[in-house]
């Protein structure tokens, strides 16, 4: 059932919040579990969380619940965050620009004079 | 004769120190379990009522127990592990809810008075509706709220059909499309300012 995606209001990335997009990005239809956000990029739960609350107000994600049967699982089910069709196009578009701001610049060669090494 | 008593005596005073350790260290490990738990039920405490729900019981909770379960046979892991965990949302929960609040009001619609303080007003008047307040507001929602348009609703009735809707939990959010002064408030300062 395609629930409606609201728009996205751009949220600016920090380093962050790029880990935790770059993790969606990785395969954009699976779910992902905040649990999981922790262990994969090495966050806190109160960056983590906080920063998942913060995309998916922003629209970037939409949230769900595990299908499962609680009682035959043994425990509840967990929320999971998905990203968005419209997030995907986005959220690259910010990490390129964040990769390129923060690319090192190609360091310039002293240019050998012509008779160099000839003396 | 001597030498047999006191060998029994002390045998058997291992076998009771022995069982008496493992009840206590069953009872220690019993109540470390409840640890990670009780830190996150203080981090709930921190949330504003209308989203304890949506958060503590649909997230953090399921969350936490599937972290615990993780590693039974090992439970400093697991102490440490789940108390982190609700360590970082007790010390972030405010600033969670606060992300969670809906801010999608068009500032246009939402007049002169509001324009300002869009979102430091829709904030203010969604914890006031969380606390249960008589909104002193009239609110058109996009979503059906079992109301006409341009009823006035009190908080506490938003606030009610927003928690039945599962609101914030849900994708399809709930918009304020527009919030108006209440006519008998129009004299009244705007609070947010």
């Amino acid at each position: 059932m395609g629930a409606m995606e609201q728009p996205i209001q751009p949220v600016p990335l920090t380093p962050k919040i790029a880990a935790v997009l770059k993790i969606f990005l990785e395969d954009p239809t699976k779910p992902r579990y905040g649990l999981e956000l922790m262990r994969l990029t090495g966050q806190p739960s109160s960056i983590v969380y906080t920063n998942l609350a913060k995309l998916e107000r922003a629209g970037y994600l939409v949230a769900g619940k595990e299908d499962i049967d609680p009682h035959a699982a043994g425990r509840p089910a967990r929320r999971f965050y998905r990203i968005t069709g419209a997030a995907v196009a986005v959220a690259r578009t910010q990490l390129a620009a964040l990769s390129e701001q923060y690319r090192p610049p190609v360091p310039v060669r002293p240019r050998l004079a012509p008779n160099w090494g000839t003396r | 004769m001597t030498a047999f008593l006191w060998a029994v005596v002390v045998l058997a005073g291992m076998f009771l120190s022995a069982a008496l350790g493992d009840l206590v260290s069953e009872e220690i490990r019993g109540w470390l379990d409840k640890l990670p738990q009780a830190v996150l039920r203080l981090a709930a405490g921190r949330l504003d009522p209308a989203f304890r729900e949506s958060i503590y019981q649909d997230e953090w909770l399921p969350e936490l127990v599937y972290a615990l379960r993780g590693d039974e046979s090992r439970p400093i892991t697991r102490l440490i592990r789940g108390t982190t965990f609700a360590l970082g949302l007790l010390f972030a929960a405010r600033r969670i809810a606060r992300n969670r609040i809906p801010v999608s009001a068009t500032p246009a619609a939402a007049g002169p008075v509001m324009a300002a303080a869009k979102e430091q007003f829709i904030h203010h008047f969604l914890v006031a509706l969380a606390n249960g307040e008589q909104a002193d507001v009239s609110v058109v929602l996009s979503e059906p709220m079992d109301a006409n348009a341009g009823d006035t609703l009190s908080g506490l009735a938003i606030a009610q059909a927003l928690a039945r809707r599962g609101y914030p939990a849900e994708p399809t959010t709930v918009t304020v499309v527009e919030v108006r002064r209440h006519p008998s408030r129009e004299a009244r300062p705007d609070p947010t300012r």
